[in-house]
């Protein structure tokens, strides 16, 4: 579909970021969104379908999707992999019992085709909260050093305070831009 | 999707007059009675695309503009013509009741699938008429590249539109509609671009569907009705 492929990259020339969030459910990836787009955080229920929103920061255009992890609805994440620019990959630091289905989970999106132009952000979620495991354990038990297909990088925060989002995002959108708009 | 299920909808004429489908009335610069889609004597099969000696179109004489005015109006056809329409319909009406809520309200997967199968389906039709009237070899590449170039110029003229929340070309051309410079041929009408849009912004698409149904169950009651009836049995 020439017409599709060329409106899209009409949309990086207007310097637009698609970014994509996933990860299993109860990672917190709807409150990162919501946090990004100032809204309130208390009324968060498990995401069936996703949220999508654009917003402006620091002359990007960011679309970020939010697409609900439970494991019936993992099947449909392929349907949102086009034309990604970024994968942010939210993790619960405090779910231990899960890590290995987030570590399989994880490496079987970074084996996707259309993923792999795409810029990867781990965020260790929920940091904050008693027995959680640091950025550094987490990194260790996704493998996230036998990445070599992906720029990556892992950021430690908390949805809840907001400590450490833009950081990540930030590093992203850097590391997006360098790929994507030297032209500029 | 039946031909005939879509062109049996009865629909069609309550969408002229929706707000939603707003980017589907005729732009002031094209009839609709130009010419038949298929006569090879239509006006816009006339205008031949600017090339030079080996072939490629050219970029920057008057001609060129010409032929970019040449595909905005095979567009614009396209967009006023029944097979387009009843598309267009044939979706509005059959997956209204798919879409709830309002605009920031959590989307369905199978909302996001109508949406890959609607924007598949109008870019198919889009191109295959363009195609059929400035041949082939014609080139979208270039055309969008042109249609960047105007955008760039008029976001310049006008640089202090763009609002907090996004750059849409929409937004801008809003504005632009009112002080327009009227040598300037090389513009195109807000309706195409919000169309064209539409094919690739799920955002677009769930706004004019939600528009779509705001219409139905609020402003104009005895078409919901119309519609109710229709889906009896008997």
């Amino acid at each position: 579909m020439v017409l599709l492929q060329i409106l899209r990259k009409l949309k990086q020339k207007e310097k637009e970021v698609r970014i994509l969030m996933l990860g299993l459910d109860n990672a917190g990836k709807t409150t990162i969104w919501k946090k990004f787009n100032g809204e309130d955080i208390n009324t968060i229920s498990p995401t069936l379908g996703f949220n999508i929103k654009s917003l402006d920061h620091n002359g990007f255009q960011l679309n970020i999707w939010d697409v609900g992890g439970q494991k019936s609805l993992r099947s449909y994440w392929r349907n949102y992999f086009e034309s990604t620019d970024g994968l942010v990959w939210v993790v619960d630091s405090a779910d231990k019992m899960r890590l290995e289905d987030c570590k399989s989970e994880l490496h079987k999106l970074l084996q996707e085709e259309r993923l792999s132009g795409a810029t990867l952000l781990v965020f260790a979620n929920k940091c904050d909260l008693p027995g959680a495991l640091s950025a550094q354990e987490i990194k260790d038990a996704l493998n996230l050093d036998e990445i070599k297909t992906h720029h990556w990088q892992i950021v430690w925060c908390s949805a809840m305070t907001g400590e450490n989002l833009l950081d990540g995002i930030d590093w992203m959108i850097t590391d997006i831009a360098s790929r994507i708009f030297t032209l500029d | 999707m039946e031909q005939s299920e879509r062109r049996g909808s009865t629909t069609f004429i309550i969408q002229e007059e929706s707000s939603a489908g707003a980017f589907l009335t005729p732009a002031v610069s094209i009839s609709i009675d130009e010419g038949d889609e298929d006569d090879p004597s239509c006006p816009i099969v006339t205008t031949p695309v600017n090339v030079d000696d080996e072939g490629h179109p050219t970029q920057s004489s008057t001609e060129a503009y010409q032929s970019f005015d040449t595909v905005v109006g095979a567009i614009e056809d396209v967009a006023v013509g029944s097979e387009f329409q009843a598309l267009q319909s044939f979706y509005l009406s059959k997956y209204w009741k798919d879409f709830e809520g309002d605009e920031n309200s959590e989307s369905t997967h199978e909302q996001f699938m109508i949406f890959q199968n609607y924007s598949k389906e109008m870019a198919h039709l889009i191109e295959t008429h363009v195609k059929r009237h400035l041949g082939n070899d014609f080139s979208f590449s270039n055309f969008i590249e042109r249609w960047y170039g105007t955008l760039e110029e008029q976001r310049q003229s006008n640089n202090s539109s763009i609002n907090s929340l996004g750059v849409h070309i929409n937004e801008d051309c809003s504005q632009e509609a009112s002080h327009q410079n009227p040598t300037h041929n090389f513009h195109m009408t807000c309706e195409i671009e919000s169309l064209l849009f539409t094919l690739t912004d799920f955002c677009k698409f769930k706004e004019l569907m939600i528009d779509y149904r705001k219409m139905l169950e609020g402003k104009t009651p005895t078409l919901s009705v119309t519609h109710q009836r229709l889906d009896l049995p008997h």
